[in-house]
């Protein structure tokens, strides 16, 4: 048993680092700036979209707030650097617990909620963060927008200085953030706190019958999904270099909607093959903005129509399948 | 020693008094069987105990301590486990999924003090599957155990739910109509069961329509007629008691 | 302007967007009553009415009222439509799952009208000259048409639900779906025709005010999350409950925005949600929901 389980260990520490290598070498292989602001926005959506995945595909639990924390992260993030010159690292922190904090507050009432009053409530949530951004002119300069957002650079013991203004830089940057967060997210999901996600999701009533305190379980997962937004969205301000409430609008929500739907909730790798797919896919086409969201929205009804659990989620069975197939073959 | 005991338990729906003021009380070592026809109370009962539905009136107390009202988890942490009459389960989990979550949280009493050994949760984790691995042997699922809940047959389900009911080591068994629909063979082993655990010290408390069942092993019942207790005591003395004969013949 | 007539603006207006919101969020609340569907694209309904009324009036030259019934129309007939389409296939889904699908109809609508008609904002004009005064204050004609259409209809809502059968038997499956099959209602049969029916709610809601504001495709947005306030508050599946919380959101929403900020005026709905949601999350009437 104990080698089995050292095998498998040795095999996905092998995985992950491959994949890694493979990731952040990516600049080496090719230098076109096109290709790479695709590539760290769509590592960007991908941090977003696993946010949302966690709460609905782990504990299943539909919050529309994702948005907003990912908008709070990048104003919180921006304000420290453009009025309080900051340095970027100190914003991405504060990017972090400043939506994880609200979502601990927020999230008590919101919880308790029966599941449609809840869904409702986070969109309430998000519209209220909109107005604010828009009328709260005297911090977020409202509808103008906050231009001029630094680039991040790091300072190694006063000595090595490293800017992020580059389009290569800024890719690596957005990787590694890609890739601690996906580990640390397949830690949690693995884990008993994983397991409880899970079982609230499958049945909450009887989650509660086992003791397992499902508020907490819920307003964690709440909480670790909004800083984990937070990040991706002071991620986005500093690569875009300018910041408007237009975050905070419908067309964020629904990309990462039908990322996170159509490619399968309840699964690490299905986020990422949609956030591939509908980041590379969009440019492919080189639609009008109009045109993309109406093709996204059929996808994502045919998606929910027939097939809920998403291509990760297709994959995920069939991979099961040929597990039970071993098991009895023995 | 007294282990659960209820006291005027009232519960109302809509101005409908589903509990009556009802009192009981089990002792440790018993098997005391709840019947009554339909409607009665009886799963609404088991819902107040358990948390799951707040009491309008009266107190409940396990092992002389309060629990009326409060939270469904922390009264399953005490020591109360309890299946449901669906047979609800983690259906798209795997069978030993299941057991695993019905475990875990009670693992953490134990391990509280001892977050930072990672040996000793080693330990714990390892216990755990075997016992999980010896229940579901104990109900003949352990050659399911990869398979996915949702694909159990109705019988097997009831008996994962029970095999669940019995992982976190409780001390108190709510069991809600374990024999309902039920082939007869499964019942048999169920009875089996029953009387091997209790004989160990497990106490249980059982909804049962199957009046063969509830004879055979509950050493006292207690009989519901719309919310009211209106007999108690042992198997003979209820069932020739003219009140439940006239509640059952009267309401059929 | 005298203050009586700044209130008596205000007022009317209040009361202009009550019914207005009213019969957004009726449409809503019975659908999620007879359906179990919270509808996200309510909104875009509301929209297409207005729409539609701007293509038949402005474009095609009809008159008013003839715009405003063919909009209904139209509207119940793309219910129809999005019913078989979408909405029947997903009514035995997961709750997730069927907010998900109406969104998804919500984004192909508003950015199909969006494609057709850029986000330019259009003017419906009705051809209806002349204006009312009441209390020192002259009002179009269209604003107080819309006024007391938006409220006529709602008096024949109220009407149609508790007095002919068809209405009964809407509420009926409200109520308890299962005890019609029982009665003989087919629950089927209902649901297509409440959708269809809150749906042409909503779009002559957008049909009356049409002339009096400019109108956008973003224009159900703004609005469905007015009517989701409006239905958390009276409570999911509550007529009675809409009517009563559309005239405070309405009244509430026009008074706060003339007298202490028009910026304020929007967070409002929204602060309402919040603050029911928290203090009492069932509604002023709702049906009070189990804790598991």
């Amino acid at each position: 048993m104990i080698n089995q389980k050292r095998i498998r260990f040795i095999r996905n520490a092998a995985l992950y680092s491959t994949i890694a290598a493979v990731v952040l070498s990516v600049p080496i292989f090719t230098q076109s700036a096109y290709i790479l602001h695709l590539l760290v926005l769509t590592g960007i959506y991908l941090m977003l979209a696993q946010s949302f995945n966690l709460l609905l595909g782990y504990v299943g639990y539909l919050s529309l707030a994702q948005t907003a924390f990912f908008g709070i992260g990048a104003y919180t993030s921006t304000i420290l650097a453009v009025t309080y010159k900051q340095s970027f690292w100190i914003g991405l922190v504060l990017a972090i617990l400043i939506p994880a904090v609200i979502a601990a507050a927020v999230g008590i009432p919101f919880l308790r909620l029966s599941r449609h009053s809840f869904v409702i409530s986070t969109l309430g949530f998000l519209v209220i963060c909109w107005l604010i951004a828009r009328n709260w002119v005297e911090v977020t300069r409202g509808p103008l927008g906050i231009p001029g957002i630094p680039s991040p650079t790091l300072n190694l013991f006063n000595q090595l200085s490293i800017s992020f203004a580059s389009r290569t830089n800024y890719y690596v940057l957005t990787m590694v953030f890609a890739l601690i967060l996906h580990l640390l997210l397949i830690k949690l999901v693995g884990s008993r706190i994983g397991r409880a996600f899970i079982a609230i999701r499958e049945d909450e009533a009887l989650a509660q019958a086992v003791g397992i305190n499902t508020m907490k379980y819920k307003l964690l997962a709440f909480t670790i999904s909004a800083g984990m937004a937070g990040i991706a969205g002071s991620l986005f301000a500093h690569y875009i270099t300018f910041l408007d409430p237009t975050v905070f609008e419908f067309y964020t929500l629904e990309h990462v909607l039908v990322i996170t739907l159509v490619g399968g909730s309840g699964t690490i790798g299905g986020p990422i093959l949609g956030s591939i797919v509908f980041t590379v896919l969009p440019e492919i086409l080189r639609a009008a903005k109009e045109f993309r969201l109406i093709i996204y929205g059929f996808i994502l009804l045919f998606t929910v129509l027939l097939m809920p659990e998403g291509i990760g989620g297709k994959f995920k069975a069939y991979m099961h399948k040929r597990r039970i197939k071993e098991v009895y073959a023995k | 020693m007294s282990l659960l005991r209820t006291e005027g338990v009232v519960k109302k729906f809509y101005g409908l008094v589903a509990v009556d003021k009802v009192s009981l009380e089990i002792n440790e070592g018993e098997v005391v069987g709840l019947i009554g026809p339909n409607g009665s109370g009886k799963t609404t009962l088991f819902d107040c105990i358990t948390g799951f539905l707040k009491v309008d009136a009266g107190r409940i107390f396990f092992k002389n301590k309060n629990i009326t009202n409060k939270m469904p988890y922390e009264i399953a942490l005490l020591g109360v486990s309890r299946t449901f009459q669906n047979a609800r389960l983690f259906l798209k989990l795997t069978v030993e999924q299941n057991m695993l979550i019905a475990a875990q949280q009670h693992q953490r009493l134990s391990t509280l003090t001892l977050l930072a050994g990672r040996k000793k949760a080693k330990e714990i984790e390892k216990e755990t599957a075997e016992r999980a691995q010896f229940l579901l042997k104990l109900v003949g699922l352990d050659k399911l155990a990869q398979e996915y809940a949702g694909n159990l047959s109705y019988g097997q389900r009831k008996l994962l739910s029970f095999a669940m009911a019995l992982i976190p080591y409780p001390k108190l068994v709510l069991l809600d109509e374990p024999a309902a629909a039920v082939n007869p063979t499964m019942i048999e082993k169920t009875k089996d069961l029953i009387r091997q655990l209790n004989s160990e010290g497990l106490t249980f408390f059982i909804i049962e329509h199957n009046m063969e069942v509830i004879m055979n092993i509950c050493n006292k019942i207690i009989v519901l007629d719309h919310g009211v207790k209106i007999a108690e005591g042992a198997p003979n003395e209820v069932r020739s008691d003219p009140k439940v004969l006239e509640a059952y013949l009267g309401s059929g | 302007m005298s203050a009586e007539a700044i209130f008596a603006q205000h007022l009317v207006n209040g009361l202009l967007l009550s019914g207005i919101y009213g019969l957004v969020a009726v449409g809503l609340t019975l659908i999620y009553g007879v359906l179990e569907i919270v509808n996200f694209a309510h909104g875009e309904f509301y929209m297409l009415g207005a729409y539609f009324t701007f293509i038949a009036s402005s474009w095609l030259g009809l008159p008013y009222y003839i715009s405003v019934a063919l909009a209904v129309a139209f509207s119940a007939i793309i219910a129809l439509f999005v019913e078989r389409g979408a909405i029947r296939p997903i009514t035995g889904r997961s709750f997730e799952s069927k907010v998900l699908g109406t969104f998804a109809i919500s984004m192909i609508l508003a950015n199909t009208v969006l494609l057709l008609f850029t986000a330019t904002p259009r003017t419906v004009r009705t051809g209806l000259a002349g204006t009312i005064e009441f209390a020192g204050v002259f009002f179009s004609v269209e604003r107080v048409l819309a006024l007391l259409a938006g409220y006529l209809a709602f008096f024949a809502l109220h009407l149609f639900l508790q007095r002919t059968r068809l209405g009964k038997a809407i509420r009926a499956v409200a109520q308890n779906r299962e005890a019609c099959y029982v009665v003989g209602i087919d629950p089927h049969r209902i649901a297509r025709l409440t959708f269809t029916l809150g749906i042409g709610l909503a779009g002559l809601a957008g049909a009356l005010i049409a002339p009096i504001f400019s109108i956008e495709p973003s224009m159900g947005q703004a609005v469905v999350l007015k009517a989701f306030a409006i239905v958390i508050v009276g409570g999911f599946g509550s007529v009675k409950g809409a009517a009563v919380a559309a005239l405070i959101v309405g009244l509430g929403e026009s008074l706060v925005g003339g007298y202490i900020s028009a910026t304020l005026k929007d967070g409002l709905a929204f602060l309402i949600i919040i603050l029911v949601l928290i203090l009492r999350p069932q509604g002023i009437f709702g049906r009070a929901t189990r804790v598991l």
